[in-house]
C-alpha cells in the first residue's frame, strides 16, 4: 500500500508460483504451518507448491480454517474483479456492520501468507478454487451487464438513479428487490427473454424488466445486474461483518467441586463399562448380519444400565474402540481378554484407556438410532464421522485455554466454532458440538461446565493416572443390610466383594452408592454357582456393618434347603431290571465297560450311549434285552414289509391348440436362433469393431429397424454373440430385442465387442 | 466432600443414613421435594420424581433451594446432570397458570409463549379450551379446570391453579379445645393442608386423621361433604365429631344405602356414590346439593373411579384427602395428585409411633407346611385357584389356636379373605364372626362387646380392614388376603396400631403356606410394611408349634 503502481510494477508476481518464488524462508515456514497438508508429500520446488496449494482439496481445508473476517474478505475479493486492491476491498466493506479496519487488514495479511491470496496490497488474487466456492453470486452479486445494457450504464454511472427509478414504482416491486438485494440475486419467470416497454409492464417483474432492474439471461432466468445490486447497496460488497465472539467463558465454579464432581463422574462411567460388559459376558447380543448391533440389544442395554440412549451408545462405541468389547462370529459380541486386563488394574488407570479412547475415536456415539432407513446400529462402521474426532480436539484445545474452573456451554461453544470456522457451520456440527459436550461431562473430562485437572491432562496428552488416582474416593469396606432385604454399598466395593453381591443380589439403584435387593432368584443364581448358604451368610455377615436381619438368614437357609432337591441330567438311555442282582452284574460285566453305565436308583442304571449301540452290544454278550418305548411298552422288532400311502393317477390332460401369438414367437426365436449358430464364424465370437462403429451401425439398425449381429462381453470377460433388434439407444446403453431369447434386454454398449447387420452375416454365410 | 448424611445417586434416588448426626435435620431439608421410598431401620430411601419437584415447586421452593439442600447434605459431590434435570424440570411448573378473569372467566396463562403453542397443539387440549384471548392466554371451559390439570400433568407442564376456592355457605364449627389437645404433627397437617388449599395428608393408621379432618373444617368454618369407606366408618365419623367438635347430631347427616340425609355435615359413603341406577350414577348430585365449602375424601387410596370424574368438576372447591398410604394397587397416584391436590403432610409411622402416638409392633411370619396330600393337589390345581387352596390350608387354623392361646391378655382380631374359611376357624376357635353378611346391627353389637371387653377374640373379614376404630385390639392374626395388596396389609396393621392404655406393644401375625403363590404374595404385601420399618421376624409354624428346629 501507498507505494505507486508504476514503480512496483516490474517486480510484481504474476502468478502464484512467482509470488511464491519472492517468498523468504520464514515465510515459507507460516505457510507450511498454517497449511500443513502442503508437506504431505513435502513439495519438489516451489513449482509444485504453487501447483499444490491450488488444488480444490487443499485450498478447501485452507479455507475451512478461516475465522468469519477472513472469510468475508476471501468473498469480497471473490465478488471484485481479479485483480483488486486492499482499497477496493476497503470500499467494498467499509459502511457494513461490524466493520474494522485493522481487523481487515489483519485478515488480508494472514491471506496472503497462507496463500489463499497472493500477489501484493496493490493487486490481489484469489486463488481461482476458492473463487469458485463462493458459487455463481459471490457476495449476492450477478455479473456485470453494462457493456450489453444502455440503461445498466446509466445505473453504473449516477450512483442514485436506481433507487430513484425504484421508488417510483408500485410496492411490491421493492419487495421483490429486496429479496433480491443481498441474497441470491436471480429468480425465474416465464418468457423472461422477451423485451417489456415501460408502458406495457403489468406484472411487478415485467416492469423490472422494462427498467432493466432485471436483465434476462435466458428463457426462463432473470437476475439483478451487478451494476444495480451494487448501486441499490452503496456499494457495499457485504451487509455485515460479525465481529469476533470473544473468549467462551459463561462463568466460574470452585475448581475443587469441578474435581470432585467430575472424579466422580469418572467413576460411574467405568462403572457402567463394566455394568454393561459383565452382562455381556453372560448374555452376549448377537451381532446383525450386517455386523453392528440390534436396535432391542441396544435398548437392553439402555434398560440395564439406566442411562439415556446417547450415553448407552457412548458406552458402547467406547468399549468397542478401547478393545474391550469385541465380535465372535458364533457367540456374538463379547468382551475381550484385554476386559479381564483392564478389570485387574485401578479405576484411574481403567479410566484412563476409556478417555484417551473416546479423545481419539472417530466414532461419533450420538448418531446411533434415529428412525426408519436413517437408524445407524451401534458398532456398525456408519457411526464413524470424520469430523468428530477434529471436532473433539479442536473443542478441548478452547477448554484447555479456559483458566481453571471457567465454565462455558454449548450454545457458546457453537457461536465460538461459528465466528472462528464458519465454513463448518452446519446444525449437524452445533448437534455434535453438544454431544461431544455432553460425553465429556459423562466421562468426567468436564464437569459442572468446566475442565477437570484430569480432563486437562487428556486434553493435553499427559498422563492423567495420578491426579485422577488422588481424586477419587477410598473404596468402602462395608456393606448396611437391612431387613426390607435390601443392602447399600455407600460407595465403590473393592472388585471381588463387588462381583460376589452382583451375585447374591440384584441391583436396584447404581450410581456412586449401590443398592442391592436380595431375591430367592439372586440367592439360587448364587448356590448353582457353587456357594453354599453358609458361605453366603458368611460372606454377608463379613462385610455388613451391622448384624444381619433374621429374615434374610431365613431366606438364604430356606432356599438353600429347597435347592438341588431336584436333579436334572442328561442319559441316552436307561436299563432297568426287577432282577437287582442281574443289574450289578451288567454293570460289573468288563465287556460293557465302554457303555460307562451309572446306577441311579436300585434297578435302574443310565448311559450315554445310543439305544441300538446299547442293544447290539448286550445281545452280543449274551443278554436279551428289549427296547422299550416312552410309554413303558415293550417294542417288537421285526422286518417291516413296506407299503406307500395310495395316489390317485393324474388325470388327463386336455391339451388346446397354442396361440397363434406364441407359434409366430416360437419361430422367430428358432429362426433367429437358426441364424446366430448357423452363421456364426465360429472362432470369431463375434464382430469385431470399434465403439463409434458400432453406434453407427446400431443406429442405422435402429432407424432402419434391421436386425443386428453383436458380440457382447458379460461381467467375467467372456464373449458371447446375439443377434438383436435396437429399440433404442442412450445414455450408453442399447435397449433391443433379443430374438434368440425372446425378450427385451439393456445392453452395456462398452461391452459390445461389435457389430455387424444380421442380414450380412446370412449374405457372408451363404456365400 | 462433606461427610454427610445423604448419597444422590445418579438414577434420582437418595440414600439417608438415619444413624448419621444430620440425618434428622437433612430429612427436613429434602422432604419437601423427594418422595420417601422405603424406610427400613438404617437406610431411608427417597426418589426425586417430577411430581414431587413440582410439589415442591408448588410449595414455593425454588430449584435452587433443592440443588442446595442436596450439595449441603451430600456425602458425595452431586451427580451435575441430575442437578440440571432437577433445574429444567422445575422451571416447567407454573409456566402456565389457572386464573380466574373478571371478563374471561377461568384463563390459562402462560409465561412462556412457546409452551402455550405447544400444549395447544395437542388434541388432548384443543377440546378444553375456548378462543384464544391474548398471545399468552387462552379460555378455559369453567367445567374442565380438573381435566385439563390431568392432561397439562401428563403433557410435562403442570399448571398452577391459581383460580382461588369458592368459600361455600359459611357454617362455623369450632374444636373442644377445652377437652383435648390437637397433637403437633396433627396441627401441622391441617394448617399445610389448608395453606395449599387443597391436598392430601398421609398419617398412619390410628394417628387420628379424623381430628385432623375436624381441624380442617375448623378452619374452613363452611358447610363439609365427607366421603368415607362404608357406613361403619360413616357411623364413627359423626361419633367422632360429635366427642371433639361443637356440632350437634342434628348438625350431621348420614348419606348411605339406608339413610339420605343432607344437612350442613353430610357424611355419606363411596358405595352409595358409585351406586348406579339405570346406568346412572343416581346420587352424585349430592356434591351439588349444598354450597359445600370443604369436601374430605377419607380413605383416598380406595377413591373411586367415578368419584374421581365428579371431581374433576369440582375442582372450585376445597378438597381434603387422608390417607395411610398413597400407594394404590391401581397406579392412579397422578389423578390424586392433579384432582384431589399434591400432598401436603406426611410422617413416615415409626416417627409419630417414636412419638408415643402409636403402639410400637412385633410383626412376625408364620410359615407353615402344606401336608403332603394337600401338596399334591396345589400342584395339580388351576392357577386361578391356587391361591385360596394354599391359603386356606386346614393346618392354619392349629396355628391360630395356637397364637390365641399364646395372647390369653389380649384382644385379638382374627381376619381373612375367604368367608369358609373364617367359619372353619370360628368354629375351631367358638368365637363369633363378622362378614359382610352380618347385619349393620349384629357387626356394632360386636365391635361394642370387643371395645367393652366381653368379646376377646373376633374373626373377621375385610370389612373391617378400614376406619373401624377397636382401640383395645393388640393382636391380629392374618390368615389370607385380597392377593398381594400391599395397602390392606397397612389398614390390617392398624387395626392393633392404637395406643394401649399399658403401652404394651401390638402384634400382627401372618400365616402364610410355605413355597406356594401364597408366600409369594405374602412378600408382596409386607414389602410396604418392611420400607416403613417394620421388620417381619420369620417363624416355622413346626418350631411355633412343637419347638423343634426344621429338619434338614
Amino acid at each position: 500500500m501507498g507505494t505507486s503502481k508504476n514503480t512496483e510494477t516490474v517486480s510484481r508476481p504474476r502468478s502464484l508460483a512467482d509470488d511464491l518464488r519472492a517468498r523468504t524462508d520464514s515465510q515459507l515456514e507460516v505457510l507450511f504451518s498454517t497449511r500443513p497438508d502442503l508437506l504431505h508429500p513435502v513439495p519438489t520446488d516451489l513449482g509444485q507448491l504453487a501447483v499444490r496449494a491450488t488444488t480444490s482439496p487443499s485450498v478447501g481445508a485452507a479455507l475451512d480454517a478461516l475465522n468469519h473476517i477472513e472469510l468475508s474478505v476471501c468473498e469480497a475479493l471473490a465478488g471484485l474483479p481479479d485483480p483488486s486492491s486492499v482499497e477496493d476491498v476497503h470500499a467494498g466493506l467499509k459502511g457494513a456492520n461490524g466493520y474494522e479496519s485493522g481487523a481487515i487488514d489483519a485478515a488480508i495479511d494472514r491471506l496472503l501468507a497462507s496463500a489463499v491470496v497472493w500477489g501484493d496490497h496493490d493487486e490481489l488474487h484469489l486463488v481461482r478454487v476458492a473463487r469458485e466456492s463462493f458459487g455463481a453470486y459471490p457476495c449476492g452479486l450477478a455479473a456485470s451487464f453494462a457493456d450489453s445494457r444502455r440503461q445498466v450504464r446509466e445505473y453504473a454511472t449516477k450512483k442514485t438513479l436506481a433507487a430513484k427509478t425504484l421508488a417510483t414504482g408500485p410496492q411490491d416491486v421493492r419487495e421483490i428487490m429486496d429479496q433480491l438485494l443481498w441474497g441470491t440475486p436471480a429468480g425465474s419467470m416465464r418468457q423472461a427473454n422477451r423485451s417489456v416497454r415501460i408502458e406495457d409492464a403489468k406484472s411487478p417483474l415485467e416492469w423490472l424488466l422494462a427498467h432493466e432492474l432485471l436483465v434476462p439471461t435466458g428463457e426462463s432466468t432473470v437476475v439483478v445486474p451487478r451494476e444495480v445490486s451494487l448501486a441499490l447497496r452503496n456499494g457495499l460488497l457485504l451487509k455485515e461483518i460479525k465481529t469476533d465472539v470473544g473468549e467462551p467463558i459463561l462463568g466460574s465454579v470452585d475448581f475443587a467441586r469441578v474435581n470432585d464432581t467430575g472424579a466422580h463422574a469418572a467413576l460411574d462411567f467405568v462403572r457402567l463399562v463394566e455394568t454393561l460388559l459383565e452382562a455381556w459376558s453372560i448374555e452376549p447380543p448377537s451381532q446383525l448380519r450386517g455386523g453392528g448391533l440390534a436396535i432391542r440389544d441396544l435398548s437392553a442395554a439402555k434398560d440395564l444400565l439406566r442411562v439415556s440412549d446417547h450415553l448407552t451408545a457412548m458406552v458402547i462405541e467406547i468399549a468397542f474402540a478401547s478393545g474391550l468389547l469385541g465380535s465372535d462370529s458364533s457367540e456374538g459380541w463379547l468382551p475381550t481378554t484385554g476386559y479381564d486386563r483392564w478389570l485387574s488394574i485401578d479405576d484411574a488407570t481403567r479410566w484412563t484407556l476409556l478417555a484417551e479412547t473416546w479423545r481419539d475415536m472417530a466414532r461419533a456415539p450420538h448418531v446411533v438410532g434415529g428412525d426408519g432407513g436413517d437408524r445407524i446400529n451401534a458398532l456398525t462402521s456408519s457411526v464413524e464421522r470424520g469430523f468428530i474426532n477434529p471436532l473433539r480436539i479442536s473443542l478441548l484445545d478452547i477448554f484447555r485455554g479456559l483458566g481453571d474452573g471457567t465454565t462455558t456451554s454449548a450454545e457458546i461453544l457453537t457461536d465460538h466454532l461459528d465466528w472462528h470456522r464458519p465454513r463448518r457451520s452446519s446444525m449437524v456440527r452445533a448437534v455434535a458440538v453438544s454431544a461431544v459436550l455432553a460425553e465429556a461431562a459423562a466421562l468426567g473430562i468436564t464437569a459442572l461446565g468446566a475442565l477437570t485437572s484430569f480432563g486437562r491432562a487428556v486434553a493435553q496428552g499427559d498422563n492423567p493416572i495420578k491426579v485422577l488416582g488422588s481424586l477419587l474416593p477410598d473404596p468402602v469396606d462395608h456393606i448396611i443390610v437391612q431387613a426390607d432385604l435390601t443392602a447399600l454399598a455407600p460407595g465403590r466395593l473393592p472388585a471381588n466383594q463387588r462381583r460376589t453381591m452382583g451375585v447374591l443380589a440384584d441391583v436396584e439403584s447404581t450410581g456412586v452408592a449401590t443398592t442391592y435387593r436380595f431375591t430367592e432368584t439372586s440367592i439360587r443364581r448364587a448356590l448353582d454357582q457353587g456357594q453354599s448358604a453358609h458361605d453366603i451368610i458368611d460372606f454377608l455377615a463379613a462385610l455388613s456393618r451391622t448384624p444381619l436381619p433374621q429374615p434374610l438368614t431365613y431366606m438364604v437357609e430356606d432356599v438353600a434347603r429347597k435347592h438341588g432337591v431336584l436333579r436334572v441330567g442328561v442319559a441316552s438311555i436307561y436299563l432297568r431290571c426287577d432282577d437287582e442282582q442281574l443289574i450289578a452284574t451288567v454293570q460289573a460285566d468288563r465287556r460293557l465297560a465302554s457303555l460307562k453305565f451309572r446306577q441311579l436308583a436300585p434297578g435302574i442304571v443310565v448311559s450315554s450311549s445310543p439305544a441300538d449301540i446299547v442293544l447290539d452290544k448286550l445281545r452280543s454278550c449274551g443278554y436279551a434285552p428289549v427296547a422299550e418305548s416312552a410309554e413303558g411298552t415293550v417294542l417288537i422288532h421285526r422286518p417291516d414289509t413296506k407299503r406307500t400311502s395310495a395316489k390317485a393317477p393324474a388325470s388327463p390332460v386336455t391339451v388346446t391348440g397354442p396361440s397363434s401369438r406364441l407359434v409366430s414367437a416360437a419361430v422367430k426365436a428358432l429362426r433367429a436362433g437358426e441364424r446366430a449358430d448357423a452363421n456364426k464364424p465360429a472362432p470369431t465370437n463375434g464382430p469385431r469393431t470399434t465403439t463409434s462403429q458400432t453406434l453407427t451401425l446400431l443406429n442405422d439398425a435402429l432407424s432402419h429397424g434391421k436386425e443386428v449381429w453383436i458380440g457382447y462381453a458379460d461381467k467375467g470377460g467372456m464373449t458371447s454373440e446375439r443377434i438383436v433388434e435396437p429399440l433404442t439407444i442412450s445414455g450408453g446403453f442399447l435397449t433391443a430385442f433379443d430374438v434368440r431369447t425372446n425378450e427385451v434386454r439393456t445392453f452395456t454398449i462398452a461391452r459390445i465387442t461389435g457389430a455387424d447387420f444380421a442380414e450380412n452375416v446370412n449374405d457372408e454365410g451363404s456365400a | 466432600m462433606t461427610d454427610g448424611p445423604l448419597i444422590v445417586q445418579s438414577d434420582k434416588t437418595l440414600l439417608l443414613e438415619i444413624d448419621h448426626e444430620l440425618s434428622e435435620e437433612c430429612r427436613h431439608a429434602i422432604a419437601p421435594f423427594a418422595e420417601l421410598e422405603r424406610a427400613p431401620e438404617h437406610i431411608h430411601t427417597y426418589r426425586i420424581t417430577p411430581l414431587g419437584l413440582w410439589n415442591a415447586r408448588a410449595a414455593l421452593h425454588d430449584a435452587e433451594a433443592v440443588i442446595d439442600a442436596l450439595i449441603k447434605y451430600s456425602r458425595y459431590p452431586v451427580p451435575h446432570a441430575l442437578l440440571v434435570d432437577i433445574a429444567e424440570t422445575m422451571a416447567r411448573y407454573g409456566r402456565l397458570q389457572l386464573h380466574m378473569h373478571p371478563v374471561h372467566g377461568l384463563i390459562l396463562t402462560a409465561t412462556d409463549r412457546t409452551v402455550l403453542e405447544e400444549i395447544l397443539r395437542s388434541k388432548k387440549v384443543t377440546p378444553l379450551i375456548g378462543k384464544r384471548i391474548d398471545e399468552d392466554t387462552v379460555a378455559v371451559h369453567p367445567s374442565e379446570r380438573g381435566n385439563i390439570k390431568q392432561i397439562l400433568l401428563k403433557l410435562g407442564w403442570p399448571a398452577e391453579d391459581l383460580a382461588g376456592y369458592v368459600d361455600g355457605e359459611a357454617h362455623p364449627i369450632s374444636l373442644k379445645s377445652e377437652s383435648f389437645e390437637l397433637r403437633q404433627y396433627q396441627r401441622e397437617a391441617a394448617e399445610g393442608f389448608w395453606h395449599g388449599g387443597s391436598g392430601v395428608v398421609v398419617l398412619p393408621c390410628g394417628a387420628g386423621k379424623t381430628i385432623v379432618g375436624a381441624a380442617a373444617m375448623s378452619m374452613a368454618g363452611a358447610t363439609t361433604l365427607i366421603l368415607v369407606t362404608n357406613t361403619v366408618s360413616a357411623r364413627q365419623w359423626k361419633a367422632e365429631l360429635l366427642k371433639r367438635t361443637n356440632l350437634t347430631e342434628e348438625e350431621i347427616g348420614e348419606y348411605s344405602g339406608a339413610r339420605k340425609e343432607i344437612r350442613p355435615v353430610t357424611i355419606a359413603t363411596y358405595q352409595v356414590m358409585t351406586t348406579r341406577r339405570q346406568g346412572v350414577y343416581a346420587h352424585l348430585e349430592l356434591f351439588d346439593a349444598r354450597d359445600w365449602g370443604l369436601i374430605i375424601y377419607d380413605e383416598v387410596h380406595l377413591l373411586p373411579a367415578p368419584v374421581f370424574r365428579f371431581t374433576a368438576d369440582i375442582q372450585a372447591r376445597r378438597r381434603l384427602g387422608l390417607t395411610a398410604t398413597l400407594v394404590r394397587e391401581d397406579g392412579m397416584e397422578g389423578e390424586v395428585f392433579s384432582l384431589i391436590g399434591p400432598k401436603r403432610y406426611d410422617a413416615p409411622w415409626k416417627d409419630i409411633e417414636a412419638q408415643g402416638y402409636i403402639a410400637p409392633a412385633d410383626c412376625a411370619e408364620v410359615r407353615v407346611t402344606l401336608p403332603d396330600n394337600e401338596r399334591l393337589a396345589y400342584a395339580m390345581a388351576e392357577p386361578e385357584e391356587r391361591y385360596r387352596m394354599a391359603a386356606t390350608t386346614s393346618y392354619k387354623n392349629k396355628v391360630v389356636k395356637h397364637l390365641v392361646d399364646m395372647h390369653p391378655d389380649d384382644h385379638i382380631l382374627v381376619i381373612g379373605q375367604y368367608l369358609d374359611q373364617l367359619d372353619e376357624i370360628a368354629t375351631h376357635l367358638d368365637v363369633p364372626t363378622i362378614t359382610g353378611a352380618t347385619p349393620i346391627k349384629e357387626r356394632e353389637r360386636l365391635f361394642q362387646s370387643f371395645r367393652d371387653g366381653e368379646t376377646r377374640v373376633l374373626v373377621v373379614s375385610k370389612v373391617a380392614n378400614f376406619s373401624v376404630d377397636l382401640p383395645e385390639a393388640g393382636v391380629a392374626i392374618q390368615i389370607s388376603g385380597t392377593f398381594g395388596s400391599r395397602q390392606e396389609e397397612a389398614q390390617r396393621l392398624g387395626r392393633v396400631l392404637r395406643p394401649k392404655g399399658d403401652k404394651r406393644s401390638a402384634h400382627f401375625y401372618t400365616i402364610v403356606t410355605r413355597d406356594t403363590v401364597d408366600a409369594d404374595f405374602a412378600a408382596h404385601r409386607q414389602r410396604f410394611l418392611a420400607e416403613q420399618g417394620y421388620a417381619y421376624r420369620i417363624v416355622d409354624a413346626d418350631d411355633l408349634l412343637y419347638g423343634t428346629q426344621p429338619s434338614d
